[in-house]
């Protein structure tokens, strides 16, 4: 007699989002208090607070949050509130000149008399709010709308943090201006926004950094970054992502491109719990160029998802996009791409390329590249990967001398190569081999 | 644009370059008998990163096997290398 096999199945408990976030309308007419806002920013606050209550938390039925569950956020639990004393763990010794921000506490700007020209503006967000209102009357928002997610119209509600940039037309701008936002602690919310404007034949490097040690209990970040390039204007943009392992972190970043302008965008992100990021790249003048590399490393039980957009809006554009990243442990990573070509705009060069590796058997990464193309004269390539590390290049280093492990670490360090070299800065470059020597563990 | 070196090696300091005479410590006949000892080699590549050590015998890894063309690699800050010491092994005849 035989009995029918018996199929154990594992229960998968998913706990739905019951929790609520805790912030309030009073909080909004705090931050704005707090920054003596003016009557059209405290305006422009309660339209984004309104459009934060409006809109639903995504769910996976939303396609841009397909791969990305917020069903355990533990909202509950964030309180916009002041980080953790003052103390920085972080080696915030940069090239150039330095903003350090950290959330409740002063300022601390060094360096700035290397700015070589007065006009240029590279301030806090309460500065940029007391003595740059014309500024952000005229860019604010502009670019990312307020209510274009749920939380970056809760970024828009509540942030005090931030960074103004602002190049006037014809400013070359030397030294790179490198601002961190500093932000340990646990259940806490952290609000941040920059706005970077480089006008007409300007240029500038900026490096934006946003990091925390790992915390006990969760916290939040949500972000908007907002980029003004003009007719030829020039911006080398680093930004580097290395929030504590505690941090569930959402932004939502757009550059725009004029005429002749060329934007370089380097993105490195290595920390947080949940990143859940949307950037847009958008050359809206003729002959505007793009390029754009990103690096990840995540570990643990990471969830790293970038949605990245080029926008070719005219004739004779260049983008060129090269993301990649690996993933050890229970890690997972999600990239998902798109290159839109609008109609007319033609002589067109679209690229993008993402490269991932797999160094565990429980890590995951999805990479969705796309394209939509409304113009027929134009050349366009995408590509993804996802792989393993090769036996063939381990052995022909082990065939030397080199160990085992060595030798693994020198095929992920050569994986990384491509991405290291478009990077223009040394000082970023450095910093992202040692978030890859972080996560490798000490060097064999 | 930044004042910062943009190649990406240029600063890099390196400790051993091609033609250095250095010592690595490896697996090597020492008459008839296998050892795992210091060994003059001369360096014949070499980057920020990692140095190839050529030899003139053969050399062997740990688990026995001969290293091809008698070329070990190991990184610039590995313990296993180390200035030679000596001058040049190989004498060259002196011609009267």
């Amino acid at each position: 007699m035989t009995s029918d096999p018996k199929v154990k199945r594992k229960r998968i408990v998913r706990r739905s989002t019951s929790a609520e976030f805790q912030f309030s309308a009073d909080q909004v007419s705090k931050a704005s208090e707090t920054l003596n806002e003016p009557q059209w920013l405290v305006e422009r606050r309660n339209t984004a607070w309104k459009a934060w209550e409006s809109l639903p938390l995504p769910t996976t039925q939303d396609e841009p949050w397909r791969r990305t569950d917020l069903r355990n956020i533990p909202a509950d639990r964030f309180e916009a509130k002041t980080s953790d004393n003052g103390r920085v763990d972080h080696d915030i010794t940069k090239p150039g000149v330095s903003l350090l921000l950290r959330p409740g506490h002063d300022p601390k700007l060094s360096n700035l008399d290397q700015i070589n020209d007065e006009r240029v503006v590279f301030v806090d967000w309460a500065m940029a709010v007391q003595e740059h209102e014309q500024l952000l009357k005229k860019h604010l928002g502009s670019i990312v709308p307020d209510d274009e997610g749920k939380f970056s119209a809760l970024a828009a509600a509540m942030a005090t943090d931030g960074v103004l940039v602002y190049v006037p037309a014809g400013v070359k701008l030397e030294v790179p201006l490198h601002s961190t936002l500093w932000a340990p602690g646990s259940d806490l919310a952290i609000f941040s926004r920059v706005l970077i404007v480089i006008e007409d034949g300007a240029s500038a490097t900026v490096v934006n950094e946003m990091a925390s040690p790992d915390g006990d209990q969760a916290a939040l970040h949500a972000g908007i970054v907002e980029i003004a390039l003009g007719r030829d204007a020039q911006l080398t943009f680093a930004e580097i992502q290395d929030w504590g392992n505690h941090v569930w972190n959402f932004t939502h970043e757009r550059a725009r491109v004029g005429r002749d302008g060329r934007m370089d965008w380097t993105f490195g992100a290595a920390g947080s719990h949940l990143t859940k990021n949307f950037s847009e790249l958008t050359l809206d003048g003729q002959g505007a160029q793009g390029r754009w590399t990103g690096f990840y490393f995540a570990d643990g039980s990471q969830h790293l998802d970038h949605d990245t957009q080029q926008n070719h809006m005219a004739p004779n554009t260049s983008s060129d996009l090269l993301f990649k990243g690996a993933l050890v442990d229970r890690s997972r990573s999600v990239w998902q791409g798109m290159i839109y070509v609008a109609p007319g705009a033609q002589q067109t060069d679209g690229f993008q390329a993402n490269r991932n590796l797999i160094l565990s058997k429980q890590a995951r990464a999805d990479s969705i590249p796309g394209l939509e193309i409304l113009a027929d004269d134009v050349r366009c390539t995408h590509g993804a990967t996802v792989s393993q590390l090769e036996e063939e290049p381990i052995f022909y280093l082990m065939s030397r001398g080199i160990p085992r492990e060595l030798a693994e670490r020198l095929v992920i360090e050569g994986f990384f190569a491509s991405v290291m070299e478009r990077i223009s800065l040394e000082s970023v470059r450095d910093q992202f081999e040692q978030m890859i020597d972080r996560k490798l563990g000490p060097s064999v | 644009m930044a004042t910062e070196s943009t190649a990406a090696t240029s600063v890099e300091p390196r400790k051993y370059d091609v033609g250095d005479l250095v010592e690595i410590l490896c697996d090597h006949m020492r008459g008839e008998q296998r050892v795992n000892d210091w060994l003059q080699g001369v360096v014949v590549q070499a980057d920020y990163k990692m140095v190839a050590v050529q030899f003139n015998q053969d050399v062997y890894l740990t688990d026995g096997w001969m290293v091809p063309d008698r070329v070990l690699w190991t990184r610039q800050d590995s313990d296993k290398i180390q200035p030679s010491k000596k001058r040049r092994t190989s004498k060259r005849k002196k011609t009267k």
